[in-house]
């Protein structure tokens, strides 16, 4: 096997017991970063003089019997909105290319705090505007199970580069389906948390009232010891300040437990493509197997908050923009431009309004969808994943209904979701499914994924192209 | 209902209040959408604003959630 084959936590623990070099592991990311990485064109940068002398830093404290913590000496690369000292993080965009961060994103200091290594930034959607993971300056990414396919975004490289095996993981963000869309589309897990369990200063915004750092790893398992390290209270984001601190990965290791699972009523999936319910429906069978109860849960759609959370994105994308919509609008694609743009002209009562209205459907939403069940099963991309050439000037996710419609929704509720992989449409693409939980309850999400991946094995299929 | 060109120069108007002096990129389906949007919103608010929401009230509502997540991982359910 090789050292890219082993998933996040396998490959940490393998380092850890000395039989993988830090070095070893860190210059096979780098490599296959240079080569397929940019050959699917999910590479933005390569961290590899720092990274290498990490790695051997790393080896050394080993043997010395010093282990940097439950990451040691694993390397990882990021969505390029992540700051990182000294470096340009442009957020796929010609407006931020010069910008060169002072200092490091918590998010990131988290995990080199517990010993991973970062070897690189990773393509995204411009400004993570985009759910294809159309990108005009940098050109398309590509889906490591076919070149010509769409990888979802905007965290499109963080879901390629671990789905095509360049690194076991990755964080990305996620506004309004940004990591699990991507992650859906690449066969990969995508953990979209709680808002405000993981801090996010120093990750360049879209929408600050919906913006969540997402952890995007093949296992569910790995997507909860990414949590152990960058969820919490962390002074540099006060939002955090009553966040749990909950052991993740214990969590899922405990006995199984026979969750009540609930499905959405046929209207709500009136739109959703018939080979994405056949996957639906096979993957609520293995959950049947696995004593889970699934039962019909009464809730509205979510047009109402879909709508909401899209007035929210566009005015605080707008006003963080604004200056540079009215100096340089050359300099964003028309498709930003645009979507931006429509920011600009919602009065700031119809902001306050969705905002106010948050705490309110909120909690309707909660005691509504969990009156009777412990998590909610939904789809989460509701078409197959689309070609490349299906979406030529990066339109997609602009109008009012689109490929997010099972996600949105969640961003603006806040309750945490995750996407994880349900085999494969006829086009070989990978089909998904959505769990969705109560707030702060992502230790039940992740033990429910991580059974049903206990169960199947779409999530560890590799793609034509990975390393 | 506002005609195409009364929205345009509704739009340019707004455009110049938020400093936007190239203002060429500004089209109907900009208008178009951020008219049907607010229209939305303000079909939503009229449902469902009462008397006493605040913008707090999420914040208030992830309190109370975390405070019952803590405990439940504390008492390991």
């Amino acid at each position: 096997m090789q050292i890219l084959d082993l998933e996040l936590g396998e490959l940490a623990a393998r380092i850890s017991a000395g039989d993988i070099s830090a070095r070893a592991a860190t210059l096979a990311s780098l490599e296959a970063l240079d080569r397929a990485g940019r050959a699917l064109n999910c590479t933005v940068e390569i961290y590899a003089e720092e990274a290498i002398a990490a790695a051997e830093a790393a080896d050394q404290d080993l043997v010395r019997g010093r282990n940097h913590g439950r990451l040691h000496g694993v390397p990882m690369a990021h969505k390029d909105l992540f700051d990182v000292a000294g470096r340009v993080v442009a957020a796929g965009s010609k407006i931020r290319k010069s910008y060169r961060a002072g200092s490091t994103a918590s998010a990131i200091r988290s995990l080199a705090e517990a010993g991973a290594i970062n070897v690189g930034a990773l393509h995204m959607s411009e400004l993570a505007l985009s759910p294809t993971g159309y990108n005009q300056h940098l050109g398309p990414c590509r889906n490591p199970w076919n070149p010509d396919f769409v990888t979802g975004g905007s965290s499109s490289g963080s879901a390629a580069a671990v789905a095509a095996r360049l690194i076991p993981a990755s964080l990305g963000s996620d506004t309004g389906g940004s990591a699990r869309i991507p992650a859906a589309a690449c066969g990969v897990t995508g953990l979209k948390p709680t808002y405000s369990l993981v801090a996010k200063d120093g990750v360049t915004p879209l929408a600050p009232s919906l913006d969540c750092v997402s952890p995007i790893a093949r296992s569910a398992a790995d997507c909860a010891l990414l949590l152990d390290v960058i969820a919490g209270p962390r002074a540099a984001d006060p939002a955090t300040t009553n966040a749990p601190r909950v052991n993740y990965s214990k969590a899922i290791g405990m006995a199984r437990k026979a969750y009540r699972i609930g499905v959405l009523p046929s209207r709500l999936l009136r739109g959703v493509d018939s080979e994405v319910v056949q996957a639906l429906d096979q993957t609520l069978a293995v959950f049947r197997r696995l004593g889970m109860r699934i039962e019909e849960i009464d809730i509205d759609g979510f047009d109402t908050l879909n709508v909401l959370n899209r007035t929210v994105l566009v005015i605080e994308a707008a006003t963080l923009h604004r200056r540079d919509l009215a100096e340089r609008p050359n300099d964003f694609s028309g498709h930003v431009r645009s979507r931006l743009q429509t920011g600009l002209f919602l009065p700031a009562t119809r902001y306050l309004e969705a905002i106010t209205l948050r705490g309110k459907l909120a909690r309707q939403f909660v005691e509504r969808a969990f009156a009777t069940v412990d998590l909610v099963f939904m789809p989460c991309l509701p078409i197959p994943v689309p070609a490349i050439a299906s979406d030529p000037e990066g339109v997609s996710g602009t109008g009012s209904a689109d490929i997010m419609d099972f996600t949105r929704a969640m961003n603006y509720l806040g309750v945490p979701a995750i996407s994880i992989p349900a085999g494969f449409t006829s086009s070989g693409l990978p089909a998904s499914f959505q769990l969705v939980a109560r707030h702060f309850e992502e230790a039940r999400l992740l033990a429910a994924a991580h059974w049903y991946q206990q169960e199947t094995d779409w999530h560890r299929r590799q793609p034509p192209a990975s390393t | 209902m506002e005609s195409a060109p009364d929205m345009q120069n509704d739009l340019h108007a707004i455009a110049r209040l938020q400093g936007l002096t190239q203002d060429q990129w500004l089209t109907d389906r900009v208008a178009t959408l951020a008219r049907d949007t607010n229209d939305l919103v303000r079909a939503i608010a009229a449902r469902e604003l009462e008397l006493g929401q605040a913008p707090g009230d999420f914040a208030g509502l992830l309190l109370e959630a975390a405070q019952r997540a803590q405990s439940d991982a504390d008492s390991g359910s």
